[in-house]
């Protein structure tokens, strides 16, 4: 591991503050906004954007190895000691998209633009897995035989055969790919953006 | 004092021990975790209270019950009017019990946890920029939302949130993180002032 110098810790706990600070803020408002069942499709996705790119944006200040993830740890943490209760289903998820997104900026290393939008589509695919690894881990293998016969009876009563709802899966999942993309675009965009903001201020 | 401590490493020893069976156990064994989980959770009552007095931990509770006796198996057994499946329910009520030990141990393991208990952690380990950093990062939370509410002010004055909706995103995103950067560069400033370095 590279030696983190004292600006570099600066930062991360700068990010990891941001990212916290939209988990505790935006995070319970949509919370209360959208009713639970919708969780999955508007809250976990807007929420794992929002993140994405601040972690991302984070990255392009502190040019190490495991910052991203340095960023999620102090997200996660600042999550598990605020009121209103431990939640374990966002801590892990902060965790693995984190260590998701710093697995993709380091493969592709100079190649940015690729690393970026190949870590915000990771990010964001993990946050559509999440919700179902999370029931397994909840309720045991038995969950899965009575989400299948939830599925089928759910698209019995509306009309709606297997092959639609295989094709609404992948329609959400269609969809957090191109929100991962655009995530990863605009952490790359708002990065040099804050940058240059920066430079003309201070000429830094 | 060292009583105390070696105390509460027992209770959270039981208490992963707690987790871990109620990981690997399934059906009928599932009740060992679960008196395990209660006796504990009887030394954090206000905790253990507090997660009861929860909507949402009921619901995930309960909804594998109800969503198995009317799904899972053969519908064999009549309640008023409607026809439940025992063999669903029974299913239903081990995916509750592993629901609840799960939830009530980890709430009672991180009810232990506090922010100076996660500094010291850190720091005891050799990463002394890592505690601090939560530390900070904690502290930060309310000086973030003093600025963006600035930010939102200044936008708003000027009338950019109902000319160009997404462009006052963008701004507001930028001069929130700049903000902030400038607010980190000031503390490394004072810390190299004052000689305090930190490396790892």
């Amino acid at each position: 591991m590279k030696k983190y110098q004292t600006r570099d810790w600066v930062y991360i706990w700068l990010f990891g503050a941001l990212w916290g600070g939209i988990e505790l803020s935006l995070g319970t408002i949509l919370h209360v906004i959208f009713p639970p069942l919708v969780n999955t499709f508007f809250t976990g996705l807007i929420m794992a954007s929002a993140g994405c790119i601040i972690a991302l944006t984070g990255r392009s200040f502190i040019q190490k190895p495991w910052s991203i993830v340095l960023i999620g740890i102090i997200t996660a943490l600042l999550k598990l000691v605020s009121p209103g209760g431990v939640k374990l289903g966002p801590v892990v998820a902060i965790l693995m998209e984190s260590l998701l997104m710093e697995a993709a900026v380091s493969l592709f290393g100079q190649r940015l633009r690729t690393g970026y939008i190949t870590a915000g589509i990771l990010a964001l695919i993990w946050n559509f897995i999440h919700r179902f690894v999370m029931l397994r881990i909840l309720f045991g293998k038995n969950v899965v035989e009575v989400a299948v016969m939830m599925a089928k009876s759910g698209g019995k009563l509306l009309g709606i055969d297997e092959k639609r709802l295989i094709a609404i899966i992948l329609i959400l999942l269609v969809v957090r790919v191109a929100a991962g993309t655009v995530s990863g675009f605009a952490a790359l965009k708002l990065g040099a953006e804050i940058r240059k903001r920066l430079e003309l201020k201070y000429g830094a | 004092m060292e009583r105390r401590r070696a105390f509460v490493w027992i209770e959270i020893l039981l208490l992963f021990y707690a987790l871990v069976l109620s990981f690997l156990l399934t059906d009928f064994l599932l009740i060992i975790p679960l008196i395990l989980v209660i006796v504990l959770s009887l030394l954090y009552i206000k905790v253990f209270l507090q997660l009861l007095g929860r909507i949402k931990f009921w619901i995930i509770v309960i909804s594998p019950i109800i969503i198995s006796a009317f799904l899972a198996g053969e519908r064999d057994l009549s309640f008023y009017f409607l026809n439940l499946s025992s063999s669903g329910a029974v299913i239903g009520v081990t995916m509750a019990v592993r629901a609840f030990c799960l939830m009530l141990t980890v709430a009672l393991m991180f009810s232990r946890v506090s922010l100076s208990a996660l500094i010291r952690f850190f720091e005891a380990r050799g990463l002394k920029g890592f505690g601090l950093s939560i530390g900070v990062a904690y502290n930060m939370l309310f000086s973030f939302s003093r600025t963006g509410r600035v930010v939102f002010e200044t936008l708003r004055l000027r009338g950019m949130i109902r000319r160009h909706p997404f462009k006052s995103i963008r701004l507001y995103i930028v001069s929130v993180i700049s903000s902030t950067l400038q607010h980190g560069d000031d503390i490394v400033n004072a810390a190299t002032v004052k000689a305090f370095d930190i490396k790892s």
